[in-house]
């Protein structure tokens, strides 16, 4: 097995992890964790193919989308984490489930 | 290189450069800078579709490097109609809004910070509709998603809070897969253009899966039933002139993205069942997005499900855009008429139900009796957009309506047509049910005016043009079909 196809399959791997833990976790930093899981997988999907050149020299595109996409998350992850914070200090809850919903409402 | 030329550009740097300004600019002068951006920005999108209508479509190199290693701005006619939408939508939100921001304590809605969102968010609207790149879409769709949030959060409290993290988490669920998408579509491609991806169509499971997989996101991220859950939530509770934004050109962003994609970027028969999948979910959300408007209690709430239902026709679209195996020019005319009327319809009625919840101080539907006595100015612009939802003549959504059943029948699937006519139906009924309140008679008791008068025409004037756009239908299919590729086009039916 080649190089690229196992950060391929690791990038998958963790890119399924996330999205598992992004939609059945019902707390939000759980959440946030899980879409950086995802963020991670996908760079290292990126990463890993953008290695498989004919002549062997990796492919750059695939690199400035990584650092592109790194910047995006990171900007994402404060967003979600300053929510998080001011939805737990005006309710000391960090979960957004529906049924928590239900019951304040 | 002349001045029109930079038209792209210009209009992506426009809003950029004025959100920046209300950084350094004194807090009392932001309105009315926003203002004077604004109606730059409808200038820079009139010209364009001028320059689009008398030359054609052309492409805009940025910083001079060209694609495949640069990234290109596309401007044709698809996308100067959305450039325009936008700017029409944003100048009359924006007039709304500097009353409804403009007014009341200093510490409100992020301290003035809603003027650079706002101003953010139209300049990832517009790079959205004139990029070129599928990678470039991404970092758009993020940018949109990003300033969203920010203004659905902005009035503190835990609801909008609440409804703004659940659209966050749906947003960056759509982001990452369809960057998994873009991942393995390079891969199998080696291209991030959407017209070199478009003219040289690879086959192979890598490039479909990613195509299916960029497609998804882009369907979570439009609100089409069963990945609706985030949008009635957060389009209710931001403040009025963001829900008015968010449904009129947030949502249509992503499905801009979508269109490009099946017209651009497959061929016929590339992803088999894909244009019937997206149909099938298009016309679930006509049918539950109606029902749960019919059922809800509360003005914006209404508002924000018959939004998903009316999206529902865009998709229903889809599968009519290529059922000849090229693409059926005609659809593409309803969908983009659709697109453009719920745009300037849901804005408007948004708006007129921002400025009720104000003038009531509550959103509840069953208390708002005698408000065609009260405030009826309102209550005449939501029964004017409710025209353009039903698809009455001489509105956008009856030629649009009309055009799609037409297309429909023409090819053969009437069973699209019986979804839509049962759509209209479902419309008028939710439609009705609110005309019928403010119509009855009640105590009726607004309390002080919160905002000038003055901006309550502005929701009617809105609706009433979505409800007149039957008018400028000509126009709007003359524009879309430049640069499309219509070899394979059929005429009208």
């Amino acid at each position: 097995m080649s190089s690229h196809l196992v950060y391929a399959l690791v990038g998958g791997l963790l890119f399924s992890i996330g999205t598992y833990g992004l939609i059945v976790r019902p707390h939000m930093i759980h959440k946030i964790i899980s879409t950086n899981f995802m963020g991670s997988g996908v760079f290292l999907v990126l990463i890993g193919l953008g290695n498989r050149t004919p002549s062997g020299v990796p492919d750059p595109v695939p690199q400035a989308m990584v650092l592109t996409g790194i910047v995006v998350t990171v900007a994402l992850t404060a967003l979600s984490l300053a929510i998080a914070k001011r939805y737990f200090s005006l309710t000391g809850r960090g979960d957004i489930s529906e049924h928590r919903e239900e019951r304040v409402g | 290189m002349t001045l029109v030329d930079h038209l792209p550009a210009a209009l992506i740097m426009t809003p950029l450069a004025g959100a920046a300004l209300t950084f350094v600019t004194r807090r009392r002068w932001d309105p009315a800078l926003v203002m004077v951006t604004a109606v730059v920005i409808t200038g820079l999108a009139l010209a364009l579709s001028v320059r689009v209508l008398a030359e054609g479509a052309f492409r805009y190199r940025l910083g001079g490097w060209g694609a495949p290693l640069g990234i290109d701005l596309v401007a044709d006619g698809i996308s100067a109609l959305f450039v325009l939408l936008a700017a029409v939508v944003g100048l009359a939100a924006t007039a709304y809004a500097t009353s409804y921001f403009g007014t009341g304590d200093e510490d409100a809605y992020g301290r003035g910070l809603v003027w650079a969102l706002w101003l953010f968010l139209w300049t990832a609207l517009n790079a959205l509709f004139l990029t070129g790149d599928v990678f470039n879409v991404y970092v758009c769709l993020e940018l949109v998603g990003i300033s969203a949030v920010a203004l659905v959060t902005l009035g503190g409290g835990a609801d909008a809070l609440r409804a703004g993290a659940r659209y966050l988490f749906a947003s960056m669920l759509g982001a990452m897969t369809y960057l998994l998408g873009v991942a393995l579509l390079y891969s199998a491609t080696g291209h991030l253009d959407m017209a070199t991806l478009g003219s040289a169509p690879t086959q192979g499971i890598a490039a479909s899966t990613g195509l299916v997989l960029m497609v998804s996101a882009l369907v979570l991220k439009t609100a089409l039933v069963p990945v609706h859950f985030w949008l009635p939530t957060a389009h209710a509770a931001a403040p009025s002139p963001v829900s008015a934004v968010l449904s009129a050109l947030v949502v249509k962003g992503s499905y801009y993205v979508i269109l490009r994609l099946v017209l651009d970027v497959t061929y016929p028969g590339q992803l088999p069942g894909l244009d019937v999948t997206l149909g099938a979910l298009g016309a679930a959300s006509i049918v539950w997005g109606s029902v749960q408007a019919l059922l809800q209690t509360r003005v914006k709430l209404l508002v924000a499900y018959s939004t998903v239902a009316q999206i529902g026709y865009l998709f229903v679209a889809i599968p009519l855009m290529r059922a000849d195996g090229g693409i059926v020019g005609v659809a593409v005319t309803a969908a983009a008429a659709h697109a453009v009327s719920h745009g300037l319809a849901k804005a408007g009625f948004f708006l007129s139900a921002g400025s009720l919840q104000h003038r009531f101080g509550h959103d509840r539907i069953s208390e708002m009796a005698g408000a065609a006595r009260t405030t009826p100015v309102l209550a005449m612009a939501c029964a004017v957009a409710g025209v353009t939802m039903m698809g009455l003549p001489p509105s956008g959504g009856f030629v649009a309506k009309w055009l799609l059943i037409l297309t429909s029948i023409n090819v053969g699937q009437w069973w699209w047509a019986a979804v839509m006519i049962a759509g209209g139906l479902l419309s008028a009924a939710y439609t009705f049910r609110l005309v019928a309140v403010f119509v009855a008679e009640g105590a009726g008791d607004p309390g002080d005016a919160h905002h000038p008068a003055r901006t309550e025409w502005l929701p009617l004037l809105l609706a009433s043009a979505a409800a007149l756009l039957a008018f400028a239908i000509p126009q709007i299919d003359t524009l879309v079909r430049i640069g499309m590729n219509l070899g394979r086009a059929e005429v009208l039916p």
